[in-house]
Formats: structure tokens, sequence, C-alpha cells
């Protein structure tokens, strides 16, 4: 008998500790899930406790009839069990106020359970002493306490007293008063403004202590809401001493002091009805608009989805599954999977059927048959099909879906036949049947069954002859030697695209094959038009691409600055000699600009050439600011070996000379054959210049 | 012996001391295992939103943002200021001016003779709402629009206004909007970014978009935007490599998944996981994409509907026809940048053109959404990163002027996704300067965003260098009275 005394007495204490343990850590708790039942089990434990200490209490009224050891053996192996249950009792709360129970009521509730959990400890380590009856009695009320406010939680607070309370239910008929403006006073005013605390003498808990008025006379007067205090003292600027309600407090917002002013407007009529005032009226108005903007969060009443199922089906890459909000149990659905979609991506759904209240299969092969399992989403409320194979058959399937308010069956077979089946969609508000072949007429005798219905029909196909998009040129340069190929393309397989070299493109232009060969006869450049014709269509804008002449190929170019100059692209000299020549400001990518410290070098290799050159053209460009003195001289040589260089030809520029934004610089070569050609140009002091392409005639 | 007597007393509560501690030590190892990472000395992770998991239930699912890059003028589009037309050429009274700073484009402007609209107004619609001629096809949809006409921003240049649009500060580095969300909310489809980013150029004058704009900040870089890119591939290298098929790239990525992992294992960077993820991502992207951005499959009148550039990809219209068929797809957060409209000089002659660039395909994106019945789950803005001053910026003249940027009124329109349709909410003064009804602070967006999405935007908070972050910082406000 002692041991097993002792061993409760050491289990009590660990358990103490436990419970001090979990309260001192409580953020850092996880509560593993196979532990949540033991703390859904705290309502029905918790009941021990409460019948012990209460027998305990009895028991003491027994003292004197009982023997005095028996009497000491039973009431201290009672307190025991007592202490043993309550501490129980309380871990167990603690784990189920994990689950998310937030509020005043709870700590409350959570903080005596804990306290009357220690007190126990404490009644039975005291027991030998005289205080313990006394102290006994004391847990009793406590127990009292933490069990009421334990059966708020559970019941809600009012629980008790709910019988004797009538809530008058708003509507039409109830007073525009007690339904619309005491309670804007109960929740703003009232806590400053009672017969227990008037501030200011003004009690607002009432019309007839209203009527009273306070230290400042009447709150408002009828008909007069600008000469009202009420309103004086709302409307000043909250940093106001007078302003109410005081800063830091809750302040009316701003259709709250519109609805009482204009209640005042009207009169400060008590007992008016809503139903009184005129539809016209502003007071009514107002009141309306608060009733249907009230922010409803629909609630369900089915039970949450296993958790484990929801895991299961997130793991699929084709299943995306939200739930409505953390403390809803209702579920989002959308299937996506294109091809790889199957009936069984749906039948999966099942165990969440009760959950689904929106699903979206849109753009999949869903059937009729595969309608069927949606059938049994009985809970769904939006539904969307659209694009997908179902015809008017599987609308007798979605009858058994009472909830559903939103239907979109977008771009499916459904024709005028599935009107008969869906004037029976009696929840249904909206419909979306773009692209079926549901007419205006279809949609008019639907309405007659369902006025309500808003249906969405879309955008029509247009008479208009559309115009078709014009063809793309393939890759950017647009210098080129004879015999090089441009290529063009169009992203619609069925668009024929003509082109020609120069002219403007119509029907009886060469039509586009595999590529364009350029030939570019005697001139330096041509122009390639060309544009997309399409059956039933208007042939696409005419697109220009110029395309300019270089007879000689530059195998590389090498300058004394060879890339540090660039101000746009990194790999400055190469940029002179990519077959693309820029077209437009000199601010875009296709040039290099040069602001050199000294003349500026640049050796063109040509070794493999065996042409006579004529020669050589540097497409050059320079800013506004630069356009005076940009460049003092240029120089051409020509050598075999980089050495012994043969001058060849010099221009000079006169001092003031004024550049144009895009000029050529042209340097005759006297039908030379060298390897290599030196060029030198000694740009004007501290001067841009730009250049886009180096050419060779 | 009282001396034994006392020693043998404490050697009782020695022994009883000893058996308590023991006992208390079980307690307390009972209880460690119900915080399994109190004694590990790894932080505990408060960041850990659960992903997907909303604060409340959401009115929109999916946000296309539209931005208008370079600042569209509220006062050519939706912002009617019949006065101004009467007070052309008057000087800006500085009391209407105040204290605002100015531009170092217009700092030095002696004058500032005010300039009304070039562009006729009207009312449109059964809202009323007054829309320019400069956007004719929007004008016909203000039914489904909710019209903002008293946007107001910190910030005056154009960097730092977009940086503070995109990501609630002036300064970059912070996480996107996008990003927050696809934080908040995790992706939608499993084998699709749940950010997506497009561009394009009107005619008119640029202002830079960089890739800072949908970064994710601090945020795990699985909440990158992902930008598609303007050429016929939007993804580039999604195809595989030529020689290698679809089983070897699982295989090869299987076994770098491996390695990853075991390098994960040694250091513990949480990147590690994000380049798993995003190589996994990748390989799932490449069934899903070429699906989702083939637009050749759309039927013609779609086509016709966003206009003839939409066959043109990197275009405008191409872009909203995109953004349509991500968002379908399930991408959380669709990002478009338009750029081309900081006009100024040549306004009137400059913003006609980009108007015609965006008007028909904005419009047609949101008659789009709703024929297909997502519009009321997905949230469509268009907007700009601030308004344009009322008075002319460099010369005026009768039939030209330009306009200059201004933070403290600028004009928006929401549609969709929860947003009340068919109203026009705020007003400014009647020179268009001020804000007198109705302010909308860009932290105000922010937070009405988010909520129409479920997320409470106090509460989604991520923790870095020591404090949590916000998008909306400490600031924000539900707009409650554009909300359905």
């Amino acid at each position: 008998m002692k041991n097993k005394t002792k061993y409760v007495l050491q289990l009590l204490f660990v358990l103490h500790v436990f419970l001090g343990f979990l309260l001192v850590f409580e953020n850092a708790v996880q509560v593993p899930y196979w532990v949540q039942p033991l703390g859904r089990m705290h309502p029905i434990i918790l009941h021990f406790p409460v019948a012990f200490i209460g027998l305990l209490v009895l028991f003491t009224f027994a003292k004197k009839s009982t023997e005095k050891e028996t009497y000491q053996k039973i009431h201290y192996q009672l307190l025991l069990l007592t202490a043993f249950t309550t501490v129980i009792a309380t871990i167990m709360g603690f784990l189920l106020s994990l689950e998310g129970y937030e509020s005043d009521l709870m700590q409350l509730h959570k903080w005596l359970g804990v306290a009357l959990s220690f007190y126990m400890y404490l009644l039975v380590s005291i027991y030998s002493k005289k205080v313990y009856t006394p102290l006994l009695y004391m847990g009793l009320v406590l127990v009292v306490f933490v069990g009421h406010y334990g059966a708020g939680l559970t019941h809600g607070s009012t629980f008790i007293t709910e019988p004797l309370q009538v809530e008058e239910e708003v509507n039409e008929n109830s007073s525009v008063y007690a339904a619309h403006i005491q309670p804007i006073l109960n929740n703003k005013c009232k806590s400053c403004h009672n017969a227990e605390k008037p501030k200011g003498g003004l009690d607002v808990t009432s019309i007839e202590a209203i009527k009273k008025g306070g230290k400042h006379g009447d709150l408002w007067l009828a008909h007069q809401p600008e000469k009202s205090v009420f309103l004086k003292r709302v409307l000043l600027p909250l940093s106001h001493k007078k302003h109410m309600a005081p800063d830091g407090k809750p302040q009316l917002t701003k259709e709250e002091i519109g609805l009482i002013s204009l209640w005042i407007h009207q009169g400060i009529n008590d007992t008016i009805r809503l139903a009184d005032l005129k539809e016209t009226d502003t007071l009514k108005q107002l009141i309306k608009t608060k009733w249907t903007t009230k922010e409803t969060t629909p609630s369900y009443d089915f039970s949450f989805a296993d958790d484990q199922v929801i895991n299961h089906l997130s793991t699929s890459p084709y299943i995306s599954i939200h739930t409505k909000s953390v403390n809803s149990p209702a579920l989002d659905i959308t299937v996506y999977g294109g091809a790889a979609y199957n009936t069984k991506f749906l039948e999966d759904l099942i165990p969440v059927k009760e959950q689904m209240v929106s699903l979206n299969t849109s753009n999949l092969a869903v059937t009729d048959k595969d309608v069927s399992v949606i059938k049994e989403f009985k809970n769904l409320e939006v539904l969307i099909l659209n694009n997908t194979n179902i015809t008017n058959k599987a609308i007798v399937d979605l009858k058994s879906l009472k909830n559903l308010t939103k239907l979109s069956v977008c771009g499916t077979q459904l024709d005028g036949k599935a009107i008969e089946d869906l004037k029976d969609l009696k929840s249904l508000n909206t419909l979306c049947i773009w692209g079926t072949k549901i007419t205006k007429k279809d949609t008019q005798k639907l309405l007659t069954y369902l006025p309500n219905l808003n249906i969405e029909r879309g955008v029509k196909n247009s008479d208009k002859k559309g115009i078709v998009a014009p063809p793309k040129i393939i890759g950017k340069e647009n210098v080129k030697q004879n015999g090089d190929v441009i290529y063009l393309k169009h992203l619609d397989h069925n668009a024929i695209v003509k082109y020609s070299l120069g002219k403007e493109v119509n029907k009886d232009s060469e039509t586009y094959k595999d590529g364009i060969v350029i030939d570019f006869k005697d001139k330096n450049a041509v122009v390639i038009k060309a544009r997309a014709y399409k059956e039933g269509k208007n042939p696409s804008d005419e697109i220009k691409f110029k395309v300019f002449k270089n007879s000689i190929k530059i195998n590389s170019l090498t300058t004394n600055f060879p890339n540090e100059m660039a101000d746009y692209f990194g790999n400055g000299e190469t940029l002179l000699i990519d077959n693309y020549l820029a077209q437009g400001t000199v601010t875009n990518q296709g040039w290099v600009s040069y602001l050199p410290k000294e003349t500026l070098v640049a050796v063109l290799d040509v070794k493999d050439n065996t042409q006579k050159i004529s020669e050589l053209v540097l497409y050059c460009g320079t800013f506004y600011r630069f356009r005076f003195n940009c460049l003092n001289a240029v120089k051409v040589w020509g050598s075999n070996t980089k050495e012994n260089w043969k001058l060849l030809d010099k221009i000079t520029y006169p001092v003031k000379k004024k550049f144009d934004n895009q000029f050529q610089i042209r340097l005759k070569l006297k039908n030379t054959n060298y390897s290599y050609y030196k060029v030198e140009v000694a740009i004007g002091k501290s001067k841009k210049l730009f250049i886009s392409q180096a050419f060779l005639y | 012996m009282a001396k034994e007597f006392f020693e043998h007393q404490l050697n009782i509560n020695r022994r009883h001391f000893l058996s308590k501690a023991a006992l208390g030590m079980g307690g307390l190892a009972l209880g460690s295992l119900l915080a399994p990472k109190l004694f590990t000395g790894q932080k505990e992770d408060i960041n850990e939103v659960p992903v997907g998991l909303r604060h409340f239930a959401p009115k929109a699912k999916r946000v296309i943002f539209l931005v208008q890059n370079g600042a569209p003028s509220q006062l050519e589009t939706f912002d009617y200021k019949p006065k101004l037309e009467e007070m052309f050429g008057q000087n800006l009274p500085d009391s209407v001016r105040g204290e605002q700073r100015l531009t170092g484009m217009t700092a030095n402007q002696k004058e500032f003779p005010l300039v009304g609209s070039h562009y006729k107004f009207d009312r449109h619609g059964k809202s009323g709402a007054y829309v320019s001629e400069l956007l004719p096809n929007i004008a016909k949809i203000t039914d489904d629009l909710c019209i903002v006409k008293s946007m107001h921003t910190d910030a005056i240049n154009h960097d730092p206004a977009l940086t503070f649009l995109q990501t609630g500060s002036q300064v970059g580095s912070r996480p996107s909007m996008g990003s927050w969300l696809s934080y908040g909310l995790g992706s939608e489809n499993k084998n699709l970014p749940s950010f997506c980013v497009l561009l394009s150029k009107g005619k008119g004058n640029g202002q830079g978009v960089y890739s800072k704009l949908w970064s994710n900040g601090f945020l795990d870089s699985t909440h990158q935007g992902v930008q598609l890119s303007a050429s016929e591939d939007p993804i580039l290298y999604l195809n595989n490599p030529k020689g290698m098929d679809g089983q070897n790239r699982r295989k090869m990525l299987d076994h770098l998944g491996q390695l990853n992992e075991l390098s994960y294992k040694e250091f513990g960077d949480p990147e590690i996981h994000s380049k798993i993820q995003q190589y996994e991502l990748a390989y799932r992207m490449q069934t899903a994409v070429p699906e989702v951005t083939d637009i050749s499959k759309e039927p013609e009148s779609i086509k016709e509907l966003y206009g003839a550039d939409c066959n043109i990809p990197g275009t405008y219209a191409a872009n909203c026809l995109l953004a349509r068929k991500l968002s379908e797809s399930g991408v959380r957060f669709v990002q478009l940048y338009h750029q081309g409209w900081d006009q100024h000089n040549n306004l009137v002659g400059a913003i006609k053109n980009q108007a015609k660039d965006v008007d028909q395909a904005s419009a047609a994106l949101i008659t789009d959404l709703k024929q297909r019945g997502l519009l009321d789950e997905t949230l469509v803005i268009w907007g700009g990163e601030f308004g344009r001053t009322n008075y002319c910026q460099g010369k005026l003249t009768q039939k030209n002027y330009g306009r200059d940027h201004h933070p403290r009124c600028f004009s928006m329109f929401m549609a969709g996704g929860g947003i009340k349709a068919g109203t026009v909410y705020g007003e400014t003064d009647e020179l268009g300067y001020n804000i007198v009804e109705n302010p909308v602070h860009i932290h105000d967006l922010h937070a009405t965003i988010m909520h129409l999405m479920g997320l409470d935007h106090e509460r989604l908070t991520y923790k870095h260098l020591g404090r949590r972050f916000r998008l909306t910082d400490v600031h924000g406000n539900v707009v409650k009275d554009i909300i359905s």
C-alpha cells in the first residue's frame, strides 16, 4: 500500500514537471498526430476531477461519523486520485488547446486549469496540515470556475442564459433605431457612456437614457445633424482633445457616421421601421447596401477531409488542391495534365467528394462518362468544364448537384437541346456558354425558366476579315554577298508569303519557297519586301528588309582598342565585321563607339582574297554633341607582310567641318590586292566616333 | 543523539532530492519528446508558413498585373478635368502645388502652365465612368472595371517608383509581389512556375525594366519570377539537347539530385534544395510549357479579339494572350510590363500610338477571361508606377505638350477577382493635382491584392536579418470599398 502511494506521488511530481515544461516551451511544442486523440479526450477525463473534488468536499462532512484512520486513508487515496486525474486532464487540455483554439476565454480556462492542477498537488503535499480543509473548499470554488469557462468554450459563453434572451431578427419590420443605430452606439460608445460609467454625464445604452442628454446638452437635434453635439464631436480631427471616440479607441466608420447623420436628419424617430421608409429614401438605401455589402464567409457543415488523403492527392503533379481558408473544410480543386488525363484522375478525388466545392477540369478530355463521376461531388458550387469533350448528356448528370451556382462549358459540344436539362439546374446563377452551339434564342428560352440566371455568351466570331500577321526575316544580318540566301518564316503554316526585291508586293509577286537568293547586280543594296496572304483574310502589312552588299570577305579585324571602347557590347572590334549594319540612331547595339586618347588603328586581314579591291568604306555616325571636328584625318595602307606598309589613300578633313549624324568614310584602294590593309582614324580631341561596319569593294 | 537524527534527516533529504531530481528530469524528457527541435540547436523555423494555407477565403485565385511602364498620363485616360482646358496656359497655383518636389527635368522650369487633355472624354457603361477616346475598347467594358482615380505613391522617378510598385520598397532587393504570393500560396499547377514575367515594348519613350523587379529578394529562390522571352520559344533551352531523350534526362536528374542531396547534407545550404527543385520544375515544364505557350491553336475569333499583333511573339497583344493561357493553366501571378509611356514631350502624338498598342489587347484579356468564367477568380490590374503632371513640361502649344512625373495622384483599373465591378473610386481636385477623396496608396493596393488572394498582409511575414518583413512593411490598409 505504502509503495503504491509512493509511486503515485512520484508520478504526480513527474506529470507536473512535464506540464510545467509544456507551458514554458509552448511555442516549440509540436504534437505528433497520434497524440492528438489523447488531447481530444480532455472533455471525457475532465469530469473525473470535477466529480472527485466534489466528492472530497462531501466526504469532509462525513468525517465525524467515520473512523478516523479509515477516513484518513480513504480521503488521502481519493485526494491522490483527484490530483492525478486533474493533472492528466490538464495536460490533455493543453494538447487540445494547440489545435487552434484562440480566445480570451480559452486563455482564462487554460491558466485556471493549470492553477487547479498545481493547487491539487499542493493539497496533496499539505494534507496533514490544518489549513487543508479550508483550502480544499477553495479548490471546489476553483473547479467550478474552470469548468464554467471550459463549458463556455464548447457551448458558447452565453449558452446558459441563451434561452432567457430573445435575439430579435433584423428585417424590414424592425425599428431602424434598434436594429441599426443602437448597435453602433453599443459597439463604439457604450464602454465609456453607460449607466455605471456615464462620462460627460452621458449614457447611451438606451434611447430613453440618450434623451436625457449629458453635460453638454442633448446628444442630437432632430433634422439637424450638423448642429448635433454627436456629429460635431465625431467629425473633429482625431488629434483634437474633444474628438470622439478618443484617439486609441475604435473609431466610427464613415458608413456609421453617415447612417447616424441620415437618421438624425430623418427626425430621430426611434420607432420608425425600415418598411415605413420609401424605396428612394437615402437612409433606406444606405441600410440596404449595408446589408448587401456585408462580407459573408460561407460556412460549411461537412467535416474536414482527412489530412492524409489531401496530402496524398497533393503528391500528384496533375492535381491542385487547396482549402478555401485555414478554418474551412471546403476544397478547391483543379485538374491539369493535358494528354496524360484519364478518368482515374477524377476517381482519385472520390475520397474528398464531400469537401470539394469547386472543380476545374478545363482543356482535358473529360467525357460524359467522366461526368458521372463528377455527379458524386454533391457539394460542388463551381464547375468549369471548358474545352472538354462533354455533350448534352452530361448536363443530365449535373442535375444532382444541388448547390451548383456557376457552370462554365465554353468550347464544348453543347447545343440548344441542352436547355431542356440546364433549366433544371435551379441553383445556378452564372452560366458561361461561349463557343458552344447554344444560340441567343436558346438562352432567351432558358431565361424564361431561370430569370435570374446570368448567361455569359462571350464574343462572337466577327464577320470582318481579320488581318494575317506579317512574315518574319530569320536572323538579323543585313550585309550579304552575291549568292547569299535570306530566309523568311511565318508562324501560320497555311499562310502564303510573297516577296519582291524592290517593288511593292502584291498578289502577283513571287511566292516564297525556301530562301531568297540575293543578287545585287550593280547596286550596293537591295530592299526585300514581303507580305503574307491567307484565304479569307486580308493580307498582312508589308515588311521591308534592306540588305547591303559586301563583295570581299574580311577574315578578321584587329584594332589597338580591342573592346574596351565599345559602349554597348563587349566584343567591340568583331562588331565591325559582324555583317550587321546598324539602322537608326547610333545609340542602338550595332554601333561601336570610340573615344580614344590616340589614333585608332585597325588592321584588316583579307589574305585569301584574289580580287582587286577598289574601295574601303566605313559606316560611321556621331552624336550631335560631337559633330564638329569629329574626324581630323583618315589614312589607309596596304601590305602583304604587315611590314613596309604602302600608303594608298589619305583624307584630311577641314577644321570646323560639320559631320552628319551618319556618314561614310570612303578610301580608295587603287585596285590593289594586298593581304593586309591598315586604317588609321584620327578622331578629334574628346570626340566620339561610332562605327558600325567596314566594307571592301 | 540529536545530531545523528538531524544527519539522518539530511540523508533522507538528499536521497529525496536526488530521486525527485531524477523524476523531474524524466518529466522534462517526456516533455522534450513533444518539442523535437528544442534541444537540437536548430532554431525553430518561424518562417515556415504552411504553403497553400490562406488566412481567409479568397476572392481571387490568380493575378495578372499589366504594368504600363513609364507612367501613362491619367489626364488623357481616366481622370477627366474640364477645368484644365478652361485654364489652358495659366500657371499652376502654388497653393495647389504645395511643397511637392519636382524632377530634375522640370526643376528649372520657371512656369508651370496648366494644360487639359487633347483627347475627348465620354461617359461609358452603366457606371458612367469617364474614359478618353484613346481607349475605345477599354471604354466598352467599364462595367467590368473598378477605376481607381486616387492612387498615389512616394517616388517621383521611374526606377524607384516601379521598384516600389513591385516590391513595396523603393530600394531594390526586396521580394516582388508575385514572389510574396508564391511564398504565401504556393504553386497552383506544379508543372509551371507560380510567378511568370512577360515583357513588351511600345513605340514610345521607354524606361528600363530590370530583373530586380521580379526578384525573390530574401525569400527562397523558388519564388523568383520566371521571365518568358519574347521569341517563339518563350522559355529558352527547354528542349532536350540533340541525342538526349526524356529518359536519359530523367536518369541524369535523378543522379544529379542524389549528388545535390549529398552536398545538402554536408553544407545544409537551402539554395541547394532550391536548385534541385528548379531542375525538377524545368523537367516538368518541358511537357507543360509548349502546351501552354502555343498560341497557334487558339481560334481565329480569339486572335481577332486580341488583335493581329498577337501573332507576333513579344508584342503586348501576344503577351496578353499568353498571360491568359498561363493564368488559365494555374500560374498564380503573371506580370506583364509594357514599356513606352514616358511622354515628357510630344505627348499628344506619342500617347496615341502607345494607347493603341494596349487598348484592344487589355480589354480583350478581360473579355476573354469573362467568357471562360474565369474573371471572377482572376484579378486583372492595369496601371503604371505614377501619374503625370497637370502642367506642361517644355514648350506648350495649342496642339502639343508634354507632362512630367507626378506621384500625388494617378489612375489604375482593376477587374475580376472579387473587385466591385462598374465602380469609380476616389476623386482628385478639379485641377487633377491632389487627391480629395479616398486616397489609395501603393501599400493599400498591395494590402488589397493580398486580401483578395486570401492573405492577411499583416500576417504574411518572413524573418530576415533579425526582423520580420512584409510586402507592406508597416503600412497598408485593405480598401474594403472596392471589394465586392
